[in-house]
């Protein structure tokens, strides 16, 4: 039996309209620490990875290890029909082929429940690992959004240059070039505005822009948005979800034509 | 849905004048049956309501002298229809258009010839320039200058075109006014059909290539499943699996072009040094590709063993050492082509074979038509082969594929070129490997 309640329907409408761009269909794995999520886009550019902690829920219950495989479309429809006060509470029957998403008003006045249908994916799960990234840089998430937004005007593909003096985010095309440089902020009231840099060693790295862009829907998540980049490594693009987890998302950066 | 029917479910508006020959369009029918159909309802209607209707008159305007005068068409009301009547020889009418009589109405088209209906004429002359007054758009006709409701027109031209509609509506006005519409050629079989799938073709053949360059989709299937992709063939013997990235790139030791492709010559035979080989060296083509057909002679076989190149080497030698001629001077007019090549004086050879090979192998995809022999003289003969398109063609394509392939290179990369920079979009699978 699994079941997993949380205060909000709103953060799981966020958390699905934050992959369901990139992700057509995923499987949520549920264990007794939580509910996991890794999955990669179609065209295996990009990898989200989800984390919800079995202790951020009002109430997790997993006798067994589960696999979900959901079409997100379809869960997004169901979330859909939540208010963003409800309660939600997802349940499953141990080897179900269903899963139960239930939406209770504050009140508990209105109980609507959903059933959807699992699917059997086949995905493949890869092995992450741990890297010293050579730029560590936090910044308000929505600035990151809104540069991302921008850049995607001008080029197809965004240049992130870490430096000491601050990260440079550019972008040429036919248009023209387009720089954005911030620089890593002093003293700020609200440590939501900070842009800190933690930085071992220069790195410039281009990225695709639509898959930044596509990130960037994980924005009302999370405040701050956290970029670690090292040379010939993925960008790694992590929100975290107040006390419950966090969505990362990596991106293969583009690399050096060699053979033109 | 039948004419009848919609007009038995009201679904034409006679408030709006109501054309013939849109209704001919939408449903399809014969002239007759249109009309019929049309007098019927309109006799049903009559006494409660009274209509307007409009004909068409066609006729030879009476000229005083001789007898047959001017063709005439005229859309007249049907008070004075009879007067028409009187007034033109031969006269015939043909009901044109219907509406309620009096109050109030939005403007409505009251002429508006048919769009897509194919009429032969009897003895009307092709006006010699009226092919060229229908403008296309996208390969769409465009509408012939009558102005109509876009919206409706759109929906009759579109449901016109899916089944070529054959009406006669024998010597009417409509005739002229849409032959002088069409384009001379396709009377007969010219259907608008035609006219309206291609372009739908072409926007579906062109979406792929699009996609193809655009969506880095297209570019990691290709690199994964598709190995005979240029891109990805030697230098990265698996750049779509992450193990090798892991094993390769982690070191850092980005290896220069060069050592690439010393590695890749030695490691890989000939043949698969071909494509890469031939997006690394624009220019040494670009030098070769003119007249220099002979060098590349040499260099095809030096690329496919050791042992002749060296033979062939040598043979070169003498052969130049033989003659001095310039090759530049009599290029085009010989079918005799004697071996000399500049850059080989000033290299030294067995550096500039790496140059050739890379030439040869491009001249190769070029000119395989040539045919080459050493004739008794021990001259290398170039024979260029009668069709003399060919060669053309390939001397062109050099410098239009050079462009071209950077742009296909990878997908993402053709964009890429753009922003200045020679990149491309690697998989996410190349770092992490699988559990």
């Amino acid at each position: 039996m699994f079941e997993a309640r949380l205060g909000q329907a709103t953060i799981l409408k966020k958390i699905l309209d934050a992959i369901k761009d990139l992700l057509n269909e995923a499987t949520f794995d549920c264990s007794d620490s939580g509910i996991q999520l890794q999955a990669m886009d179609n065209s295996h550019v990009s990898l989200v990875s989800l984390t919800l902690r079995s202790d951020g829920f009002d109430k997790f219950r997993c006798d067994r290890n589960l696999s979900m495989g959901m079409n997100l479309g379809s869960m997004a429809k169901i979330l859909k029909c939540a208010n963003n006060e409800d309660n939600v509470t997802m349940k499953a029957q141990d080897n179900a082929d269903t899963v139960t998403i239930m939406f209770e008003s504050a009140n508990q006045e209105k109980v609507s429940d959903y059933e959807m249908k699992l699917m059997n994916l086949d995905q493949e799960h890869l092995g992450i690992p741990e890297t010293d990234f050579s730029c560590v840089v936090r910044m308000p998430a929505m600035e990151f959004a809104r540069i991302c937004r921008d850049l995607a005007q001008f080029s197809e593909s965004v240049v992130i240059c870490c430096t000491k003096e601050g990260v440079k985010f550019s972008a040429s095309g036919d248009v023209g070039t387009a720089n954005i440089k911030l620089a890593q902020t002093g003293s700020v009231d609200k440590e939501e505005e900070a842009v800190i840099i933690e930085m071992q060693e220069p790195v410039t790295l281009t990225f695709a822009c639509r898959y930044l862009n596509a990130f960037t829907k994980a924005t009302p998540l999370s405040t701050q948005v956290q970029l670690s980049m090292c040379a010939d490594v993925p960008l790694v693009v992590e929100y975290a979800i107040k006390d419950l987890g966090h969505i990362r998302y990596y991106l293969a950066p583009k690399i050096e034509d060699n053979e033109t | 849905m039948s004419l009848k029917k919609a007009l038995d479910d009201c679904m034409i508006d006679f408030d709006r004048c109501v054309l013939v020959t849109d209704l001919l369009e939408e449903y399809k029918l014969s002239y007759k049956e249109v009309n019929d159909v049309l007098e019927a309802y309109i006799k049903n209607q009559e006494p409660a309501t009274k209509f307007e209707k409009r004909f068409l008159v066609h006729g030879k305007k009476k000229t005083q002298g001789s007898g047959a005068g001017e063709d005439l068409y005229s859309v007249v009301l049907e008070s004075k229809l009879k007067d028409w009547l009187a007034k033109v020889q031969d006269a015939e009418s043909q009901l044109y258009s219907v509406k309620i009589a009096g109050g109030t109405k939005s403007p409505a088209a009251t002429f508006k010839p048919m769009q897509h209906l194919e009429v032969k004429l009897a003895k009307v002359e092709q006006r010699p320039g009226a092919g060229k007054l229908v403008p296309t758009a996208n390969g769409v006709p465009a509408t012939n200058g009558v102005k109509s409701e876009p919206s409706k027109s759109q929906g009759i031209k579109s449901e016109a075109s899916k089944s070529s509609v054959k009406v006669e509506p024998s010597k009417s006005s409509l005739k002229t006014e849409k032959d002088a519409d069409k384009p001379p050629v396709g009377k007969g079989k010219h259907s608008p059909e035609s006219k309206k799938t291609s372009p739908k073709e072409q926007a579906s053949k062109a979406k792929p290539a699009a996609a193809k360059k655009g969506s880095i989709n297209s570019f990691f299937t290709a690199a994964a499943s598709k190995p005979k992709d240029v891109k990805a063939t030697p230098s990265k013997p698996a750049a779509g699996t992450m193990d090798n990235f892991f094993k390769k790139q982690p070191p850092g030791a980005q290896k220069s072009p060069t050592e690439k492709e010393k590695e890749t010559k030695k490691a890989a035979p000939a043949p698969a040094k071909k494509e890469p080989s031939k997006k690394k060296s624009p220019s040494p083509t670009k030098k070769t590709s003119a007249a220099n057909t002979s060098v590349q002679l040499f260099d095809e076989e030096s690329a496919e063993s050791s042992d002749e190149e060296e033979k062939l080497d040598k043979l070169r030698r003498k052969v130049i050492g033989s003659d001095n001629e310039s090759d530049v001077e009599k290029p085009s007019t010989s079918k005799r082509r004697r071996i000399s090549d500049s850059e080989d004086e000033e290299q030294p050879p067995k550096k500039a074979t790496e140059q050739e090979v890379i030439a040869v192998d491009e001249e190769m995809d070029r000119e395989p038509a040539n045919e080459t022999y050493l004739d008794e003289d021990g001259f290398v003969i170039t024979q260029r082969k009668p069709v003399k398109a060919q060669p053309a063609k390939k001397k062109v394509s050099p410098k239009a594929t050079a462009p071209a392939s950077k742009k296909k290179s990878p997908p993402s990369a053709g964009k890429a070129g753009k922003d200045g920079s020679k990149t491309k979009q690697a998989g996410i699978m190349s770092f992490f490997s699988k559990k």
